[in-house]
């Protein structure tokens, strides 16, 4: 099958884990904070117990199966066709977030680093960066990510700490921002934004027993739910409710304002660095889990040509949404409403199935 | 397979080499814009001038000669250029097309802005553009000049050294050392135009003609002066420095409704929790027509409680200072008690007096410069609720008390002054 | 035509080829049984390799009939065309018929004239001889020679030959005896050349593999210490000696290794540079996968961690494997000193590898895309300095970087006498005419020499290769992209980097994948926290010192509370 080689707990983490809290360079704090005010930071949290509650589902599901993938477990217990429909619907799912992502990504950068470079050349070379590295294999992309995650970890704590200066602790209150039961019903609605957990599942046979799952994603979970809560806590204490709405890409605007004396000024060209890397390898990362769950549905062996080809797939729908604009900005908030179906709500559908079909190992502890 | 990893790579670069660099600017094609400046204009809406570097000043190690003050506006290696425009970005392309190379604000100082266009009310219509583009920053200084920005700009020299940008990055640190001007960046201004509840402020500055300067004349007598009395333009010195920055302007949202002088602004710093040191002189509570010197820091963050009685909000404001002996004219003992307490309780007065006197100035104003509004955030629960009640509204109703804690800490080198032997008669 | 084919090739597909990837995978039980059965097996040196016998082994025996056997050796050495091959004929005892077969130059004089002619054609020795074969009475009684072999097949005979060693062929026995004379020219043990220390010691390997074997066995006195020989290259036949200490160095690592060096097929093998590019995991990749090194110190720390070394006859240095990344970064100097003193220098070097590699990429990047990093009065001056520059910021870095490393090729080859004017005619020309006549900018000078210098900062020779390379790479990509460009490549860079394997262990282990904390990688923990081998090599004896490895320090303490 697929070379998808062996890979530890730390390096499983590190990868779901910069997977899903690269969202928080671009524009979604500013949407979020739109809708709930300053108390997005410990919306975000619920989000995350959420997401937590879901992965236990996916983690029964996946015990009861040892050693298998979700393709091959939608398969086991829906049967041939609704199976194949359910993986459908999750890779259709995986390759709408890779494109926004791609998208948005292509959007800050050119409003603030690149603005005359047409999109093309950067969507350009960031498809190159992910056919390359998912050529070399997922146990590159993982390896790399664990020494690149000390970088980044560095870098953003840098943030936050610089920009100390800025913070006004006022600018929380009120506390419960726009309602709490808005809080409650948006955080529960959007934990989708943990919704690239399901990655941990599609390349399970890569992690060593169902053990090392649960960790690496538990773990992943609460620690980037950290990441994120954190920096909606630094944005939401530098600006007052008022004015987030307008910022389209909060992390880069925080670091402008960071200024030390007379040299220390404008350094957040420096922090670009740490948000090009984790971008590249979480695009990677959901275009190896396409491609895999791809290449699983119909039964390929070797997924080195579906890699071309997909990623040409994948350009081309990157630039229609780049082109689009505002009407893409539109479905993804759509989206971000019902996203947490695939990787929640189709596996807990998978595993009241096997409970009820009596598929599956159950073991006993 | 890795050599067509490395084909794959290759043809990328290859690619994108093709389609040329875009972005890459040449850093001799580009001109660094220093300040920004605006004015009404006459012939057309705006008035825009800008300051740039003209690279005309010494370069490694060749001597050309300096560059003569002639009237196309070169200042030692800095010129400007101004423009009618209907609109920001015009007035931008115009210029584009007289400079011969693109300017770039990611390096601007300063904005100025003069004080007819702030008090029109203007600067809301202004500020739209100038947010949303990425080149400027947020972290720029800005100033409202009395006069035209134009003549604030021509003035514009480095007194010290050749380079300008050096100037402009000092002179928006002076507040740490004095608190006769605040520090106020486009990002704080902006925010406090959009906010439910506070105003904004700006620091203010002038051209100063050197008009109050009297070279000759009868001297003074001695009448206590602190010092801080003045507006804008009018400190009576003399020199190189045209510049000066002195004093707060007064927003109510986008229009400039009123001006404070050195000593509002030092007392309205405090308040905010923005004064780091400056030196006071106040009268010597023995011998009125001498002084004393004070060497004044914040001490914690004043302490502001708020609470409601009815619709009417009470604010308890304390402010936490300390300070150290600079000079004691008389040379009585004012190190140890009792004339101590007494010099500690005489300062506190002086606070005081000023305190109130510029919150009840702002009052009649009915604008929150204070940042009360922040701490009154913490009494309501959610968003809907805080901007129903509306502070802003509130605020001309408030009533307040002041209290000031104030220790004075060290004395100086000297632990105690003794009288100059009297001559003999 | 070669092209349309490698168009087509690239184009259509091909199903990968089934090759084993070898994996180093923890398995314990499997370690004991085969160290015990190796430990049974054999603690006497293997002699010389097992050469296949395929020719006929009628051909190949030595027979009794000594002129046959001169014959075949004058057919086989091409005599007497070939002047370097002598042979002796000489009577044993007065009696017996018997030749020596040497090669002229490879052969100690006064081994042979005084310990094997002299004694072999003394008179009384043979008195004593009884039912006894002459073989076996000449190598007990009469050779008075430190090492003697018996053979029985040509082959075995020639390639000892060659080796220095002296056959002797005696009427009537069906064997030869091969005896030690080994003494040809070779040069002293020197210096370091290229990896030279401050507080170490300071011998390097030379081109002997003898000598190279023995200046480790000075430093690890283990009976556990073998030396297994092979022979590489067919037809210049040399040998190359693997060691390893049996017990600590994991066999699967030796077995892999013998096995590639064995499937080796080529003519020409000269030292152990072309020997690695033969057996590297990946030849294409730019970052060099097995260390050579001429310090047997650093040998002899690499042989207790569990790797394995292989050294060849002909050039002065060993190769280790497996190797991680930051092995690269080592040098011996970081044991020898205190622990803080070789974190910093460890520090300093890893500095040096980012600056060497990024710097100039990172100004074109800054300069060219990201000018408001720069603090505004840096940027007018330096605006400012290339105000007279007629050349865009490419060209220029190209041009100073392309002469950098002209200067750096032809300084290898200058004679010395004019070595040293030749460092000062770089720096004129390149550094100061060059800024006078406003071809380069000044401040392009300082990153020039900083990357310069970062690269020389490589303990490795090989990988400093790799840096300059990597940094004209990053060069275009700041150019093209700025920090998108650069970090694009590093990704690239770090993603091939993190898929290599050395024999079967990953390149950046012990970061990633982690394995037990190895307290040696940047920061040089104090020697006394080692106690373990690294985890990676599956080593079966993993500890390497007791609890207490400061026995007195802790003695002391119990004393004091006393």
């Amino acid at each position: 099958m697929i070379r998808e080689g062996k890979f530890g707990v730390q390096e499983a983490m590190w990868l779901t884990a910069a997977t899903i809290s690269s969202k928080v360079f671009y524009t979604s704090p500013g949407l979020i904070t739109g809708i709930v005010g300053n108390s997005g930071w410990y919306m975000t949290l619920i989000s995350m117990s959420i997401a937590l509650l879901s992965f236990t589902f996916i983690c029964l599901l996946l015990k009861r199966f040892p050693g298998k993938d979700i393709v091959a477990i939608f398969n086991d217990t829906m049967g041939g066709v609704v199976g194949f429909a359910f993986s459908g619907i999750l890779g259709l799912y995986l390759l709408f977030l890779a494109t926004s992502r791609v998208s948005e990504f292509t959007n800050v950068m050119k409003i603030y680093a690149f603005p005359l470079t047409p999109s093309v050349i950067i969507i350009g070379i960031l498809t190159a960066g992910v056919i390359i590295l998912c050529i070399l294999g997922l146990e590159a992309l993982a390896r790399f990510t664990k020494l690149a995650v000390y970088a980044l970890l560095v870098g953003y704590v840098l943030v936050l700490i610089l920009g100390v200066q800025n913070y006004d602790i006022n600018n929380l209150f009120p506390i419960f921002g726009y309602g709490a039961d808005k809080v409650i019903l948006n955080g529960i609605l959007r934990s989708s934004a943990y919704g690239e957990i399901i990655i941990l599942a599609v390349f399970a046979k890569s992690l060593q027993g169902i053990h090392h799952i649960k960790k690496a994603g538990y773990i992943s979970l609460i620690v980037s739910g950290i990441i994120i809560s954190l920096s909606l806590l630094a944005f939401s204490l530098t600006f007052p409710y008022y004015s987030t709405l307008e910022i389209t890409a909060p992390m880069y605007h925080m670091a402008t304002l960071i200024d030390y004396g007379r040299f220390v000024q404008r350094v957040e060209t420096v922090f670009l660095f740490i948000w090009f890397i984790s971008s590249f390898i979480s695009v990677t990362a959901v275009f190896y889990c396409i491609t895999s769950i791809y290449c699983k549905l119909f039964r390929i062996q070797d997924a080195k040509p579906i890699i071309a080809g997909s990623a040409v797939i994948f350009f081309s729908i990157a630039v229609i949404q780049v082109n689009i604009g505002v009407a893409a900005e539109q479905t993804i908030q759509i989206t971000r409403q019902y996203g947490w179906i695939p990787p929640f709500a189709l596996p807990l559908i998978s595993l009241l199935t096997a409970m009820l079909r009596k598929k599956g190992v159950v073991s006993h502890e | 397979m890795s050599k067509k990893i490395a084909l794959i790579v290759i043809c990328t670069i290859l690619a994108a080499a093709l389609c040329s660099c875009y972005d890459a600017k040449e850093i001799d094609d580009i001109a660094h814009v220093l300040a920004i400046g605006v004015d009404k204009g006459v012939s057309d809406k705006w008035r825009l001038t800008l300051q740039f570097a003209n690279m005309k000043g010494s370069s490694s190690g060749e001597q050309m000669g300096t560059s003569s003050g002639g009237d196309g506006g070169s200042q030692d290696g800095y010129t400007y250029v101004t423009v009618d425009a209907p609109s920001f970005f015009t007035g931008l392309d115009i210029l584009n097309t007289s400079v011969p190379r693109r300017l770039v604000f990611t390096h601007a100082g300063f904005i100025v802005v003069s004080e007819e266009f702030a008090r029109d009310g203007l600067l809301g219509e202004y500020i739209a553009p100038i947010r949303r583009f990425s080149e400027i920053r947020g972290s720029v200084h800005v100033v409202v000049t009395k006069g035209s920005a134009l003549d604030f700009i021509k003035a514009n020299k480095p007194v010290i050294g050749t380079t300008l940008s050096k100037a402009i990055n000092t002179s928006a640190r002076e507040p740490e050392n004095t608190g006769f001007f605040p520090h106020v960046t486009l990002d704080d201004f902006y925010e406090a135009l959009l906010s439910t509840y506070r105003q904004p402020i700006l620091a203010m500055g002038a051209v100063n003609r050197f008009e109050n300067f009297d070279e000759k004349g009868p001297k003074w007598n001695n009448e206590y002066n602190p010092g801080g009395q003045y507006f804008a333009g009018q400190t009576p010195r003399y020199g190189e420095n045209n510049i000066e920055y002195w004093g707060t302007a007064l927003f109510d949202k986008d229009k400039m409704v009123g001006e404070l002088n050195g000593s509002e602004t030092r007392a309205l710093m405090m308040i905010r929790g923005e004064f780091v040191r400056g030196f006071f002189t106040i009268q010597d509570p023995k011998e009125p027509e001498l002084i004393i010197a004070l060497d004044i820091r914040q001490d914690k963050r004043p302490r502001v409680k708020i609470s409601f009685d009815g619709d009417i909000p009470v604010v308890d404001l304390t402010l936490c200072l300390k300070g150290d002996m600079l000079s004691v004219q008389s040379r009585l003992h004012y190190e140890e008690d009792p004339l101590l307490s007494l010099l500690e309780e005489k300062f506190k007065e002086d606070v005081k007096e000023h305190v109130n006197q510029l919150i009840n100035k702002c009052k009649s104003l009915g604008i929150d410069v204070f940042k009360f509004g922040n701490v009154v955030t913490r009494q309501f629960l959610t968003i809907d609720a805080l901007e129903e009640y509306n502070w802003n509204e509130h605020f001309k109703d408030v009533r307040f008390t002041t209290n000031v804690e104030f220790l004075i800490k060290r004395t100086g080198t000297q632990r105690k002054s003794y009288p100059i032997a009297n001559p003999e008669e | 035509m070669p092209i349309f084919q490698s168009i087509k090739d690239f184009l259509s597909y091909k199903e990968p080829p089934n090759v084993d990837q070898f994996e180093l995978l923890e398995d314990e039980t499997e370690e004991d049984e085969r160290s015990t059965e190796r430990k049974q097996d054999s603690n006497a040196q293997r002699g010389p390799d097992s050469q296949q016998n395929s020719s006929s082994a009628a051909e190949n025996n030595i027979s009794n009939i000594l002129q046959q056997n001169r014959l075949k050796i004058e057919q086989e050495f091409n005599l007497p065309k070939n002047k370097d091959i002598i042979v002796r004929d000489i009577q044993i005892g007065k009696n017996t018929d018997a030749f020596i077969v040497f090669v002229d130059g490879m052969v100690d004089n006064t081994t042979i004239n005084d310990y094997i002619l002299r004694p072999l054609m003394a008179e009384n020795n043979f008195d004593n001889i009884g039912e006894e074969r002459s073989i076996d009475y000449i190598i007990k009684n009469v050779l008075s020679v430190n090492q003697v072999n018996k053979a029985t097949t040509f082959n075995e005979c020639i390639t000892q030959i060659l080796k220095g060693l002296t056959a002797l062929f005696v009427q009537n026995c069906r064997e030869g005896i091969l005896i030690e004379s080994r003494g040809f020219e070779k040069r002293n043990v020197e210096q370091p050349v290229t990896e030279t220390v401050i507080s170490g010691p300071h011998e390097a390997f030379t081109e002997n593999l003898r000598t190279n074997l023995t200046l480790v066995r000075k430093i690890i006195k283990n009976k556990d210490l073998i030396t297994e020989m092979l022979p590489v290259g067919k037809t210049n036949n040399i040998s190359c000696g693997i060691m390893y200490i049996d017990g600590i160095a994991n066999t699967k690592i030796v077995d892999e290794l013998k096995r590639r060096i064995e499937s080796i097929d080529i003519d020409f093998i000269m030292g152990d540079g072309m020997l690695n590019h033969l057996i590297e995991d990946h030849p294409f990749a730019i970052f060099p996968q097995i260390l050579s090194t001429e310090r047997p110190d650093r040998i002899a720390s690499f042989l207790m961690e569990g790797k394995v070394v292989f050294i060849c006859d002909g050039t002065p240095n060993a190769s280790v494997v497996p190797i991680t990344f930051f092995h690269m970064f080592h040098t011996s100097e970081d044991s020898f000193l205190r622990w803080q003193y070789g974190t910093f220098i460890r520090l300093v070097r890893i500095l040096a590898f980012w600056l060497a590699i990024l710097l100039p990429g990172l100004y074109l990047a800054v300069t060219l895309y990201h000018t408001e990093i720069i603090p505004t009065e840096l940027l007018l001056a330096i605006e400012m300095s290339r105000e007279s520059v007629p050349f865009p910021v490419i060209l220029e870095i190209l041009l100073m970087e392309v002469s950098f490393e002209l200067i750096r090729e032809a300084g290898i080859r200058v004679p010395e006498v004019i070595g040293q004017t030749l460092g000062i005619i770089g720096a004129l020309i390149l550094g100061q005419a060059a800024v006078a006549a406003n071809l380069v900018s000044p401040i392009l000078i300082i990153i020039v020499s900083i990357t310069g210098l970062g690269s020389f900062a490589m303990p490795n020779y090989h990988m400093g290769f790799a840096i300059r390379i990597l940094k004209f790479m990053f060069i275009f990509l700041g150019f093209f992209a700025g920090f998108y460009g650069i970090s694009f490549g590093i990704f690239i860079i770090g993603g091939m980097a993190c898929s290599m394997k050395c024999f079967g262990v990953p390149y950046f282990t012990p970061i990633a994948p982690k394995t037990r904390v190895n307290p040696d990688i940047v920061i040089r923990q104090p020697i006394w926290k080692q106690s373990m081998r690294p985890d990676s090599l599956n080593s079966p004896n993993k500890k390497r010192s007791g609890r207490k490895v400061r026995g007195w320090a802790e003695k002391e303490k119990r004393g004091n509370r006393k």
